[in-house]
């Protein structure tokens, strides 16, 4: 699974994006997203929009929470795959920041960190403790 | 272009000002140490003493000065303090960072290292260096000797590595090759152009 840019990534990529805008009472900082993702630039904008994701533009989306593999700001785990989440648990993980912990258990099944470039680590988790 | 040069160029370019010795000497300590702690070696390689002012590496100056003239500006100007000594600014001309060869990742730590220190003075930089580990063992040291341990080696085994990262780093199967690194670039240049978009809208 290696690393991928957004607009090219294959089936099972991971492309973890830095966060900009989010809801008032959830505020991932990161969106961590599995699966093929075909949209332009627009779409990347509509990721961090609450709107978007208030209206289930997006099949899936998991709140992860601060220190899941290695996080350290709440998260978010976009999926585009139905098998893998339900429309019922991303309400569920939208409005309630919670994940059931098998489906959690699948997607962090699919997130093989090994295959990571170490700069989108240090990108997303910085530099955590200075001096 | 060595390990040094190119540290150096590149953070020199993105400080955006001038440095003097110290400062710079900091600069590269506090680098050097963070990624030390993330990835268990440092970006420049070189070696640190315990010097007056704090964590010092001769080889700084020594190879920065070959590119004198070239990427490099280095100007001697009266000190402002009480130090007889005339101050020497280190600057680097336009687009030299494009010459330093650092890796992406070594380039965004710098950049996160610059951020973390943006609008101290040299005298807090110094202050800052003093609270890492390699300093703080050696003060202590000092305080059981009763005396000062200048020229001393610094030892950046004292530092306290980030888990997650040596975690990451022992689990990498592969290196990442060239078109994802492509890609990756890529990827970065348009997440710039979206932040662009947001910030004007």
């Amino acid at each position: 699974m290696p690393a991928a840019n957004i607009t090219s990534c294959t089936p099972g990529s991971l492309v973890l994006i830095p966060n900009f805008h989010f809801p008032d009472k959830i505020k991932p900082k990161y969106c961590i997203t599995l699966e093929s993702w075909n949209n332009g630039h627009d779409d990347i904008i509509a990721v961090l929009t609450t709107h978007n994701l208030k209206h289930r533009t997006w099949k899936g989306a998991v709140f992860v929470p601060k220190g899941t593999i290695g996080l350290p700001e709440d998260s978010l785990i976009m999926c585009h795959n139905p098998k893998i989440l339900k429309k019922q648990y991303f309400r569920k993980a939208i409005y309630k920041n919670e994940i059931p912990p098998e489906v959690l258990a699948e997607v962090l099944k699919n997130l093989k960190l090994g295959h990571i470039d170490p700069f989108l680590v240090l990108r997303v988790r910085g530099i955590t403790k200075f001096p | 272009m060595t390990r040094i040069q190119s540290v150096g160029l590149y953070l020199l370019a993105k400080y955006g000002k001038e440095a003097g010795t110290i400062e710079l000497n900091k600069l590269f300590y506090l680098v050097d140490v963070a990624s030390y702690r993330l990835f268990g070696k440092t970006v420049s390689g070189t070696e640190y003493i315990r010097a007056e002012k704090g964590p010092y590496s001769r080889s700084i100056s020594r190879e920065l000065c070959l590119l004198e003239g070239k990427q490099i500006r280095r100007e001697t100007k009266p000190s402002k303090g009480y130090s007889s000594f005339p101050k020497v600014a280190w600057s680097v001309v336009e687009g030299a960072a494009a010459e330093s060869d650092l890796a992406p990742v070594e380039q965004e730590l710098i950049t996160q290292v610059l951020d973390k220190v943006k609008g101290l003075t040299p005298q807090e930089l110094e202050r800052l260096s003093y609270r890492t580990e390699p300093m703080l063992h050696i003060v202590d040291e000092e305080k059981k000797a009763s005396c000062p341990l200048l020229q001393e080696p610094l030892d950046f085994k004292d530092i306290e590595r980030d888990g997650f990262m040596q975690e990451f780093m022992s689990n990498l199967t592969r290196p990442i090759s060239e078109e994802e690194r492509e890609q990756i670039e890529y990827y970065n240049k348009e997440w710039e152009e979206v932040e662009l978009m947001l910030q004007g809208s």
